[in-house]
């Protein structure tokens, strides 16, 4: 976990040297300059946070967002923006998500379906195409959001029944 | 209107501003006007003493009978008084309404940013939006559309057998967006209380928890990270009570949690803790639900879900959503143990997906294979078990090889038959006697929180302890008075059996006062301190045992030696004969560095009986010999919970 936070820092870091791309509806991936997602799991692992977990369900506060904390990043006043909606979530349940795929059911696949908003007609046709195609959409062992999404992109464009949902993601 | 014959451009210009001044300062003073005769007939209808307005600002009776609200934040009150007079808090606020303050991204205005109040005292005083204009709130409108709720749901992060310091429990509630479906439930919003504790760790974190040094705040998180945090990572099962609240009071807990926004609250573990705040949003969405009011004391999560189960038709819904740990150890339960095991090798990497003999078994049952060996790999790595490229990059590949065949998804486990809400009560009062060192004695003992490794086992995890503030008093015959045997301040204990799929150890923890027996028929009283690890494993299905290391310590000022430091162990067996005999049998020994060893040691046996939800019995032998001295003690004691 915290090789992806390390990444996310270099292509936040070039990110910002590049000159600023014009946003699509779902366009600028970098979710990493967000600052949150991954974080949830540093320091939790080992004994010491089991047992010091009794007096305080305390938060480091990297994950959470203040009601009326105004707009920053990705989030406005505690909720995500509707264009940073899909990388945040595959940013936190990368592997859920290609559990589903390759089971072409569950919770997580269900999610991204709305969040991308697949129609009741292509969600067969959807989910098989990602499911023939997961080498693709999860193109390296450490895949990260940005891959992910650019595969997914592919593999929807080269289907004519769902190339139109390429501009979604 | 003055009537003037102006000579001059000048005097013609001066009569324009002195006019524009005065119709300025009429408008304004008639603005006053009826902000103060808001204040009046808010007076008149006694509305700084009802109900809703106290619920509102957060206020409570101290002890000498004033009120105060327990918002620790200067921003959240109108009136610099605001904190201790409900009354100039509500003149104040008033009279803020008439403010023109403009809404950005870092200020908002007065109506906006106490928007339940604002849209409670119109309707109560019906304001004449002519004379107090209504101010747009497009955050709180955006926020709100963006959150659409149709319901509210009570969320109760229990435990699992690995950390039973999380059986202590959560509470937080998820707002149940309009756009979600059932599938879809993990893109709702999460409206959370918690402590900002920093990088604390150690003793510190949990001094300040405890002594308030923290400040909590309420925030929105996605529930799918909330999921993440308790259900993957510490292993708790999820228990989701759906509130039957209406549009109405739904709206009205987000506009108070609107106003609630980044306020600050000190945070207190035992009695102003997660739970408790959320009762409070329940309260003003509902004021007759008066919540707040049964816990003048400390508050225990699962107590406040018992509240809310107890009033009738508020709850309509419960569903249970398993631990990532539940959900592997259900699902290596219901394969073969050759399966098992083939899983595992795949996991290790000691057996690779398109192994010919593998290949060869029917699609189906290689999808339960692949699946199995994917989750224990997964849940692995995410509980800091297993690290390092070589697990991913086997994870890809177990994914990779299970999207080329066909099969059913996991078995889901059973939804348990009794919920945390439904055990057993979280106080519990003993009495009792027996017999002690030849001498006959009776016991009276009361513990605070929350459940012993052999208390009824419904709704609770099994090889958890939790104790706080447990405490035992004794008189034995021939002596006059009772007196202070045991006080355990904090005891958590868990009992975790490794699996081929579970590894965890088991722990404990504990630290108190209690009473030894010197030479010469002394009793001093010791603060005593240990702490170990170790391992457990089930025999059978029902029993299970344990050893641990332990490092103690004790301070005295009633023996010669005041002070020392030690190690040991323990071993035990926890018995689940059937659902209402539970047998816990104990062996320690702790030698201290200074004196003569082993310096404590002992055997006990307990035997549990449970008679109804909220009543057991128990019988208690033990043994021991500390500091020269051995002496037995057999008792039978009532318990009650409460």
């Amino acid at each position: 976990m915290k090789r992806i936070s390390l990444s996310a820092v270099v292509v936040a870091a070039v990110m910002a040297a590049l000159p600023m791309a014009s946003q699509a509806a779902g366009g600028d991936d970098d979710v990493g300059s967000c600052g949150w997602g991954s974080k949830v799991w540093e320091g939790q692992v080992g004994l010491a946070p089991k047992v010091l977990a009794v007096t305080t369900n305390g938060t480091s506060g990297n994950q959470t967002f203040g009601i009326t904390s105004g707009t920053s990043g990705c989030t406005q006043d505690g909720t995500v923006k509707s264009n940073w909606k899909l990388s945040s979530f595959i940013e936190d349940n990368k592997s859920k998500l290609a559990r589903d795929m390759s089971r072409g059911s569950g919770e997580t696949l269900e999610a991204v379906v709305q969040l991308i908003g697949v129609s009741e007609q292509d969600k067969a046709a959807f989910v098989q195409s990602a499911r023939d195609n997961m080498a693709r959409i999860f193109p390296s062992t450490e895949a990260s959001t940005k891959d992910i999404l650019a595969g997914l992109r592919e593999v929807l464009a080269s289907d004519d029944k769902l190339a139109g949902y390429v501009a979604r993601i | 209107m003055i009537r003037t014959r102006c000579a001059s451009t000048g005097c013609f210009f001066v009569w324009t501003v002195l006019c524009a001044v005065l119709a300025l300062l009429h408008a304004s003073a008639r603005a006053d006007d009826y902000a103060e005769t808001l204040v009046a007939q808010a007076r008149e209808q006694r509305i700084a003493q009802s109900r809703e307005w106290l619920r509102l600002g957060h206020y409570r009776r101290t002890l000498f009978g004033g009120l105060r609200s327990e918002a620790d934040d200067p921003d959240f009150f109108n009136s610099p008084t605001g904190r201790t007079d409900p009354q100039a808090e509500l003149d104040a606020t008033l009279r803020a309404f008439f403010s023109d303050r403009p809404e950005t991204d870092k200020q908002q205005n007065p109506q906006c940013l106490f928007v339940a109040r604002y849209r409670w005292l119109k309707s109560r005083l019906q304001f004449d939006p002519a004379r107090l204009p209504e101010q747009p709130c497009p955050r709180f409108e955006r926020w709100r559309s963006e959150l659409d709720p149709q319901s509210v749901t009570l969320v109760f992060p229990a435990a699992y057998i690995n950390s039973p310091a999380s059986m202590y429990g959560h509470t937080l509630l998820r707002l149940d967006g309009r756009a979600q479906s059932d599938r879809t439930r993990i893109l709702d919003y999460a409206l959370n209380f918690a402590a900002f504790t920093g990088n604390d760790g150690g003793l510190s974190f949990a001094y300040k928890g405890l002594a308030g040094g923290y400040i909590g705040r309420f925030s929105l998180t996605p529930y799918y990270l909330k999921i993440a945090e308790y259900s993957d990572i510490e292993s708790r099962d999820i228990w989701e009570y759906r509130l039957a609240l209406t549009p109405d009071e739904v709206l009205r807990l987000l506009e108070h949690a609107w106003e609630l926004g980044s306020t600050r609250f000190d945070y207190y573990f035992l009695d102003e803790n997660c739970s408790y705040q959320l009762l409070w949003l329940l309260d003003v969405a509902r004021p007759s639900l008066d919540l707040v009011e049964q816990y003048p004391a400390w508050v225990i999560p699962a107590d406040t879900i018992r509240s809310v189960v107890a009033v009738p038709g508020l709850v309509d819904d419960i569903r249970f959503r398993p631990s990532r740990s539940t959900q592997l150890l259900h699902f290596g339960q219901t394969m073969a143990p050759a399966d098992v095991a083939t899983a595992r090798a795949l996991a290790d990497s000691r057996l690779a997906p398109d192994d010919p003999a593998f290949a060869q078994r029917p699609a189906a049952e290689r999808a339960r294979v692949l699946d199995l060996a994917f989750e224990t790999l997964d849940f692995e790595r995410l509980s800091g078990e297993r690290r390092g490229d070589a697990s991913a990059a086997r994870l890809r590949e177990l994914m990779l090889a299970r999207a080329k065949v066909d099969g059913p998804e996991p078995p889901q486990p059973p939804v348990p038959a009794v919920r945390p809400d439904q055990g057993h009560g979280s106080a519990r009062l003993g009495l009792g006697g027996g017999t002690t060192d030849g001498n006959g004695f009776q016991e009276l003992r009361f513990r605070g929180a929350y459940h012993d490794l052999i208390d009824p086992a419904a709704g609770y995890s099994r090889g958890a302890q939790i104790e706080f503030g447990n405490l035992v008093a004794r008189r034995e015959n021939g002596e006059g008075l009772p007196f202070l045997e045991k006080a355990t301040i904090v005891d958590v204990t868990s009992i975790s059996a490794r699996t081929p799929l579970s590894r965890s150890p088991s722990w404990r923890l504990n630290f108190g006062f209690e009473r030894s027996r010197g030479p010469d028929t002394t009793r001093p009283l010791l603060f005593q301190i240990a702490g170990g690890a170790g391992l457990a494993f089930d025999l059978a299905p029902r029993l299970r045992w344990y050893g641990l290391g332990e490092l103690g310590a004790y301070w005295s000022a009633h023996l010669d030696q005041r002070a020392s430091l030690g190690a040991g162990g323990r071993t035990g067996v926890l018995f689940d004969w059937n659902d209402r005999w539970r047998v816990h049998a104990v062996a320690h020994g702790l030698r201290y560095i200074d004196g003569p060893a082993p310096s404590r040691s002992g055997a006990a046996l307990a035997i549990d009986y449970s008679l109804m939800r909220d009543w057991s019995l128990r019988i208690e032998a033990d043994t021991r010999r500390e500091f020269g001295t051995r002496w037995s003690t057999v008792g039978l004691f009532a318990h009650h919970f409460f």
